[in-house]
């Protein structure tokens, strides 16, 4: 009969498909029935073991596992993010980095002496009047018309003057001025580089001043007269400079033909075509090796198989105020890194063969959250103003100019321009001077917070470079060398060459060898949930399954549980108002037997431990057989149902 | 049905009836894998017999597991990690000596004696008329001019059977050979102390006398009268700002002369911001003299430049290096710092735990650990201490008017530790924190012909000399860092103590599917089975008794 069927089918889906709740009436049960089925060792100890004391202690062993599985498993995840660092050493075919070379001289000085002339014969008679030194007789070339001297006090001498000072008191000093010979006393702050300075006698300084507020003024002493006059004429240097257009510059400084004599690379010669310009602000004309689309490629180790340049430093042109060294300085960086040469170069002799050997070393780090570098300085919020690969001195220095520029107005010379700003000069900006001094010490003193924003670069390129000198050319072989040279410069000279004036730079790799220093996460996902599943099989021989398992019961469960017997609870009072109306006589049944006295609340059909696969006795009490209950030989659930609203009233006896 | 009233009221402790009870409710509720095999099969003995046998066994290879496990985590593994950071907070120590120490008024005059017997000894020797004369008044020093405390001294008598000769060899080495003859105090055994080359030979037999006259003066005098640093030190700026007093300390060192450490003690706040570039670091000029006041002691001209972390003893001997005159030589530096573990995973000390107390008053390096063991055993062994390393306050520096036979025993124990033999390498052990500073330099010629002219004027008349512009007489120094980085090297144990565990457990858990808790579950039998044994036993006696 197709009804008959539909309606077991029926009758069937509304037996299986319900959803129940635990069968456990009170959460006691509950935990001891979850205890006697876990896999989880120790909880079934406790309802195991035979006396109080031993039950106690299970309890406290089972809860010290619990407490020590989440001690080591917060420890891991607080050191999730620690890295590994490998150092991998590879032998293969290295490019060759780029080579800039720059001559300490920036500009030839017979070319600059028309800028310069006011300035030089100012020097000259501040070195007079305060060392004696008179140093028109070793220049012919210089103007020195006593007249003119006399009456054009340059302008650069009146807007920041020269002082000879001896001092009186702690904040009095007699200062003699040097253009005009006036003697006065001052009371301004005395900063000798930036420090108090408690006995200055017979010192040479400068005094700047505010151009707003003409009586904040600051006097910057040298415990040295070298280092004054250098300061004091550079400063005046770089004014110049600021107004001589780029093209003149370059035009002015040393074309590549007359700084790189000779030149071999890998064996094959190379010549000035492979040296790309570079304009620097205080070494004029630099020249880099290897810059240009195609890299070159070492195929060796060793001196032969590298760079071989001979250099001209032409000694008599060299500016005598500006630059007191006297030699090439040149450095070895990666294509796309920019050359900050006055941090970095590594300064070359005349007259000597300079060996430099180098070494590669590449270090790649790990960005967020593992440490604070930044990949491409896209991050960082400092505008890259040198148009070259990002690290942390094109920021200390981008930095340092953006904060010139809008402190000061204008942009410092020895760094790029920024878009709309201009180079200081006094004709616009007259007190930039004193302006760009005080923001240099807060930058040292880190009080623009340029080092705090400048991270570093996660990749990195370093060669350690090691260097080797020997006498070049050799007594012997001076002579024909000198005069090969000399007549391969040809025109480009005036007199025949010297030993001093050129420089033989060899740079090299040692060996083809590559280290490479990168970091690597030292823990995954994978290792995490290993290292979790590790701690809790060694404490409890706990698994995932026991974890759902104990979510089941805790949280579900026991919650549903609480939740019926506030139900019941509940009816019962309710029931029991009613019965008071009704009176004794009442036709509800109220289930008298819960719980623990409930037989039926015994046994498990299907408990997944060893026992029941083994089909041993259980372990607790057998308790005494009732007389069969025919009704309940169908139960499928564990726990009779105890609801009775929602379902039929139990049977019972 | 049941009521809870019959059932007994369960005691605090309870134990078994009887060892079989309790082995059987071990073996079906216990959660070690297989112990349910050893009871539920009792008929079948074969089947029980079999599985305890690989109960047994598996067992045992757990254990052997164990064993190895042990083994390693008490041998303290290492391993060492690189990273690579770029937070530099301290500038370097650097110390700069002139090379050309003074003579000191009160012993002048058995100095120029023993530039006498020299003299005669070259003439001699090598046929040849040198002279030392010393004649600059300017160039001897009265020791009270630069020191606060007095000292007094003492007649010194010379010892003219030490004396410089040539020494046949054998055989062996037919090559003519120099040397001079150190007899000990009683006179029965002489020790020949012999060179290859004439410089060399010298040298360190000047040296020999030059130790013994100035005994009575201590090697390392604190400068306090700064005038002599305009001498030397002609300019120094660092980051900027120039140095002042505060920023360095002044010492003579008989050898190396006029010495000045920068930032010695590492405290001064200006030091403690590095930036790297050239404009960032230290400058100096410097005064290198050609003129030698001493050209036996030191045969160098220029500067020496020591680059150490402040707190360290300059031990120039050791490290450092020498700078030309004439040059502006840029140094740049390097940082790489190691840390080790001490304790039980190597042998490494920060200052603690050494046998003796170190005579230098800076923190602990190796150097300084073997020169103070050292002079400690050549004062036990010869009764005064060598010259150039600190003695205690109990102990007087040698010299053969007092000590007669101490060159012999100086130099016998000295060889000692040029060949590690001496007892000293074991009780010195490396530094737990190192840092190496790593120098590369570049030279360029300074002044330039064009500036010197005016620069070397300018430099020196302050001091109010009048000097040639001799390039040679001055050098530009430049200290400083190329790039913020630094690399450490730091060494972590290899197996520490969650790891060990780690493994162990995961044994545990592969032999036997067991955790810690089922550990405890064995304990707690171990346990039942000695309280059961002890009842049983009493019970036994008592029964005994009656």
């Amino acid at each position: 009969m197709a009804n008959g069927g539909k309606k077991k089918l029926t009758q069937k889906l509304k037996k299986t498909l319900p959803v129940k709740g635990p069968q456990a009436p009170t959460l006691y049960e509950l935990m001891q029935w979850y205890c006697l089925n876990t896999n989880t060792h120790g909880c079934r100890r406790i309802v195991v073991s035979k006396g109080r004391l031993r039950r106690w202690i299970w309890i406290a062993l089972t809860l010290m596992a619990v407490a020590l599985i989440f001690w080591q498993c917060s420890l891991l995840l607080m050191s999730y993010y620690s890295v590994s660092t490998s150092i991998t050493v590879t032998y293969k075919k290295l490019d060759f980095p780029a080579v800039t070379i720059c001559n300490m001289n920036p500009y030839r000085y017979s070319v600059m002496k028309d800028y310069l002339a006011k300035l030089d014969t100012q020097t000259t008679q501040a070195l007079k009047d305060i060392y004696g030194y008179d140093a028109t007789s070793s220049r012919q070339r210089r103007d020195t018309d006593a007249a003119e001297r006399q009456s054009d006090v340059s302008e650069l001498l009146k807007k920041i003057p020269l002082y000879k000072m001896e001092r009186v008191s702690k904040n009095q000093v007699n200062a003699e001025e040097l253009a005009s010979g006036r003697r006065s006393r001052m009371n301004s702050r005395m900063i000798d580089r930036g420090s108090e300075r408690e006995s200055i006698d017979n010192m040479v300084g400068y005094k700047l001043c505010d151009s707003k507020n003409t009586t904040d003024c600051t006097v910057f002493t040298f415990s040295s007269g070298v280092n004054a006059i250098q300061e004091w004429y550079r400063l005046h240097y770089i004014n110049i400079l600021a107004e001589i257009p780029m093209e003149t510059k370059i035009a002015m400084g040393y074309s590549a033909e007359e700084l790189l004599v000779n030149c071999f690379f890998n064996g094959q010669p190379c010549d000035s075509r492979n040296f790309t310009l570079f304009h620097h602000s205080l070494y004029g004309n630099c020249y880099t090796f290897n810059n240009g689309q195609e890299l070159l490629v070492s195929s060796m180790g060793g001196i032969e198989y590298g760079l071989k340049v001979i250099l001209h430093i032409d000694e008599h042109e060299y500016n005598p105020y500006l630059v007191t060294g006297a030699g090439a300085k040149i450095l070895v960086h990666d294509q796309n890194e920019y050359p900050f040469i006055e941090d970095s170069g590594t300064e070359m002799e005349t007259a000597l063969e300079t060996s430099i050997g180098m070494q590669l070393t590449i270090s790649s780090k790990l960005n967020d959250p593992y440490s604070d570098c930044t990949m491409d300085g896209t991050d960082v919020p400092i505008e890259n103003l040198y148009g070259k690969e990002y690290n942390l001195q094109v920021c200390l220095h981008s930095c340092f100019q953006k904060h010139m520029v809008e402190i000061c107005g204008c942009a410092h010379y020895e760094h790029p321009l920024p878009s709309g700003a201009n180079y200081c000069n006094y004709v616009e900006y007259p007190s930039w001077i004193y302006c760009y001094f005080k923001l240099n010490q807060q930058f040292v003193e880190d009080k623009l917070g340029c080092q705090s924003t400048c991270r570093e670069s996660c990749n990195s390129k370093e060669w350690v470079l090691t260097r080797s000198v020997a006498k070049w050319p050799s007594v012997k072989s001076k002579d024909w060398v000198l005069r090969v040279l000399s007549w391969e410069l040809g025109n480009r000279i005036d007199e025949p060459l010297n030993e001093n004036d050129l420089a033989y730079l060899d740079i090299f790799y040692h060996d083809l060898n590559m280290r490479s220093i990168s970091e690597n996460p030292a823990n995954s996902i994978v290792t995490l949930l290993s290292n979790f599943g590790g701690q809790l099989g060694l404490w409890m021989s706990c698994s995932m399954v026991c974890v759902l398992e104990i979510v089941e019961i805790f949280f579900v469960d026991s919650f549903w549980v609480v939740l019926r017997q506030r139900w019941q609870k509940f009816m019962r009072t309710w029931r029991a108002q009613k019965e008071d109306q009704l009176g004794p006589d009442s036709s509800i049944p109220v289930p008298t037997m819960m719980g623990h006295h409930n037989p039926v609340c015994r046994g498990d059909e299907d408990p997944p431990t060893f026992n029941s696969a083994l089909n041993l006795p259980q372990a607790m009490n057998v308790p005494r057989t009732p007389p069969p209950r025919y009704n309940t030989l169908r139960i499928q659930a564990v726990f009779h149902e105890q609801d009775t609203e929602f379902s039929d009233v139990i049977e019972r006896l | 049905m049941e009521s809870s009233s019959t059932k007994k009221k369960e005691g605090l402790i309870e134990f078994y009836d009887s060892f079989s009870d309790m082995f059987e409710f071990f073996s079906s509720n216990t959660t070690i894998h297989g112990t349910i095999r050893l009871t539920c099969s009792k008929q079948n003995k074969m089947k029980t017999t079999f599985w305890v046998l690989l109960f047994l066994v598996t067992f045992g290879m757990m254990y052997w597991q164990f064993g190895l496990m042990t083994n390693q985590y008490w041998s303290y593994p290492t391993s060492t990690t690189l990273s690579v950071q770029s937070n530099l907070n301290n500038f370097p120590a650097v110390t700069i000596c002139n090379l050309n120490p003074f003579r000191f008024d009160q012993v002048n005059g058995y100095i120029n004696q023993l530039d006498r017997i020299a003299q005669q000894t070259i003439y001699t020797l090598f046929k040849y008329n040198a002279s030392f004369a010393t004649t600059d008044d300017e160039d001897v020093l009265n020791l009270d001019d630069i020191m606060n405390d007095t000292i007094d001294n003492p007649i010194f008598y010379f010892n003219n059977t030490i004396v410089l000769e040539n020494l046949k060899e054998e055989a062996s080495n037919p090559a003519q050979r120099l040397g001079f003859k150190l007899c000990n105090s009683a006179g029965s055994d002489c020790y020949y102390k012999s060179f290859w080359s004439g410089v060399d030979a010298l040298h360190e037999w000047y040296k020999f006398h030059f130790m013994n006259i100035m005994w009575n003066i201590p090697p390392l005098l604190n400068v306090t009268n700064d005038t002599i640093m305009q001498n030397f030190i002609l300019e120094c700026t660092y980051s900027g700002f120039a140095c002042n007093e505060s920023d360095y300390i002044h010492f003579h060192h008989p050898i190396y002369g006029n010495c000045f450490t920068l930032n010695s003690r590492g405290e001064n706040s200006k030091w403690s911001s590095v930036l790297p570039g050239k404009q960032y670091g230290l400058n100096m000029i410097v005064k290198t003299d050609q003129n030698d006041n001493m050209p036996l002691l030191s045969t160098t001209a220029g500067a020496r430049v020591m680059v150490h972390s402040p707190l360290q003893p300059p031990l120039l001997e050791h490290e450092g290096f020498d700078i030309w005159p004439g040059r502006e030589t840029s140094i740049n530096i390097a940082l790489e710092e190691v840390t080790r573990l001490g304790g039980a995973y190597s042998n490494c000390t920060d200052g603690e735990g050494l046998k003796f107390d170190l005579l230098y008053n800076t923190s602990y390096t190796l150097q300084a650990c073997l020169h103070s063991c050292f002079q400690y055993q050549m004062i036990e062994l010869c009764g005064c201490g060598y010259y150039f390393f600190p003695i205690p306050s109990t102990a007087q520096y040698c010299n053969y008017n007092m000590y007669p036979g101490w060159g012999y025993c100086f130099y016998k124990l000295y060889d000692k530790l040029l060949d590690r033999t001496l007892s000293c390498f074991k009780d010195c052990p490396k530094q737990c924190h190192e840092t190496m500073y790593h120098l590369t330099a570049g030279t360029a010629k300074w002044p330039a012909p064009e500036s010197k002219n005016w620069v070397i004027p300018v430099l020196y008349k302050r001091g109010g000399y009048n000097r040639t512009s001799d390039r040679s007489d001055v050098a530009k120094i430049n200290v400083y860092f190329k790039e913020k980085s630094l690399k450490s090297f730091d060494d972590v144990p290899a197996m520490p103590v969650t790891l060990f565990l780690s493994n162990m457990g995961s044994q545990w858990s592969l032999w036997f599917g067991s955790s810690v808790l089922s550990v405890v579950e064995m304990a707690e039998l171990v346990f039942d089975v000695a309280v059961m044994s002890a009842f049983f036993a009493y019970g036994w006696a008592k029964k005994r008794m009656h």
